[in-house]
């Protein structure tokens, strides 16, 4: 029985101090509107790393794993806006005040997170509101901020400058885990 | 003489005919061409002739080796791979994609991501320990050590 209490309570700090939180199936969504057209890309196998007592926060994509719905936006997007053969990821790097946030129980949070974007070989500050979400043990963490392309040297074609936003919509979306 | 000049009036209406036929197929065709190019299906690698025929520990090995270097050699739109594996597991994600994870002799792994509503052979069908042949592109390594592969066919 006693045996039985000690393995509980090391179960239960131990939960207690899981300090990281993360996930690999991260959904990345990047989302422009115009009048002539909305065009929408998913990266589902994104990662997210978030160190609760440091406040560090780490994201990454792969960017030829964005699924675009046509393949001609697809090919676009790699080969003559974000260079993914030279560029092949993007990372955010931050942080953000988790102190006051218990993962062990449920609740809504939200946090300010602030750091670096860099993405097609630019870094620029970026900052946007977490929101994290616990729910009967589930983690739900989610952000959404706006990016300009041209401030990451993307250069977009006269042709198409009418179809693709000037204020990227970008959604971060996962379920996290305690990293064990 | 009336008769040539009406005969050359009727060439001429007739090549007019022919000229404006001639530029109406153009705008067709061109349009044609245009549309298709504009709503071209996604393709995945079963029809790629591969630049490399590997192993998933020859292609983990060489991104733990150097990820830089890897990327510079393996991470290209034009560059495909067959590779062989052994089956970690597989999955659907929250995308559709069917997801075929191989597990390999060094502390990377290698998932090799299905287009969603295709058909790319299938890839559920494997179960733990087994192996496995297909074809893909790949998209790099992240930073929990997934080699990532894109638009998979499966070969074997």
């Amino acid at each position: 029985m006693k045996k039985i209490i000690l393995l509980f309570v090391l179960a239960a700090s131990f939960q207690a101090n899981a300090q990281k939180y993360f996930s690999k199936t991260a959904h990345i969504k990047f989302f422009s509107h115009t009048s002539a057209e909305d065009i929408k890309a998913n990266n589902y196998k994104s990662s997210i790393i978030i160190d609760k007592a440091s406040g560090v926060v780490q994201v990454e994509g792969l960017i030829k794993m964005f699924e675009f719905e046509k393949a001609l936006m697809q090919e676009h997007f790699n080969e003559n806006y974000l260079e993914s053969d030279t560029y092949p990821k993007a990372t955010f790097k931050g942080k953000g005040d988790f102190s006051g946030v218990n993962f062990a129980a449920d609740g809504n949070y939200s946090v300010n997170v602030a750091g670096q974007l860099t993405m097609h070989g630019v870094t620029k500050d970026v900052s946007a509101i977490a929101t994290i979400k616990i729910a009967s043990g589930k983690i739900d963490g989610s952000t959404k901020f706006y990016i300009n392309p041209r401030d990451y040297n993307v250069k977009i074609p006269d042709v198409v400058k009418g179809q693709i936003s000037d204020k990227i919509e970008v959604t971060v979306k996962a379920t996290l885990q305690p990293l064990k | 003489m009336d008769w040539s000049r009406s005969s050359q009036q009727l060439n001429n209406t007739m090549n007019k005919k022919i000229i404006i036929i001639i530029i109406l197929s153009i705008i067709a065709i061109s349009g044609g061409v245009a549309y298709y190019i504009w709503n071209k299906p996604k393709s995945n690698a079963a029809d790629v002739k591969p630049s490399y025929v590997l192993t998933a520990d020859d292609l983990a090995a060489a991104f733990i080796a150097d990820e830089i270097a890897a990327n510079g050699k393996y991470v290209k739109d034009t560059v495909a791979f067959e590779m062989t594996g052994i089956v970690d597991s597989v999955y659907t994600n929250d995308g559709g994609e069917d997801v075929l994870v191989f597990r390999t002799n060094t502390e990377a792994k290698v998932a090799c991501y299905f287009n969603a509503g295709q058909d790319s052979g299938n890839p559920l069908q494997f179960k733990k320990g087994d192996t496995a042949k297909l074809k893909g592109f790949c998209g790099g390594i992240d930073m929990f050590l997934e080699v990532q592969m894109r638009a998979c066919a499966i070969v074997k």
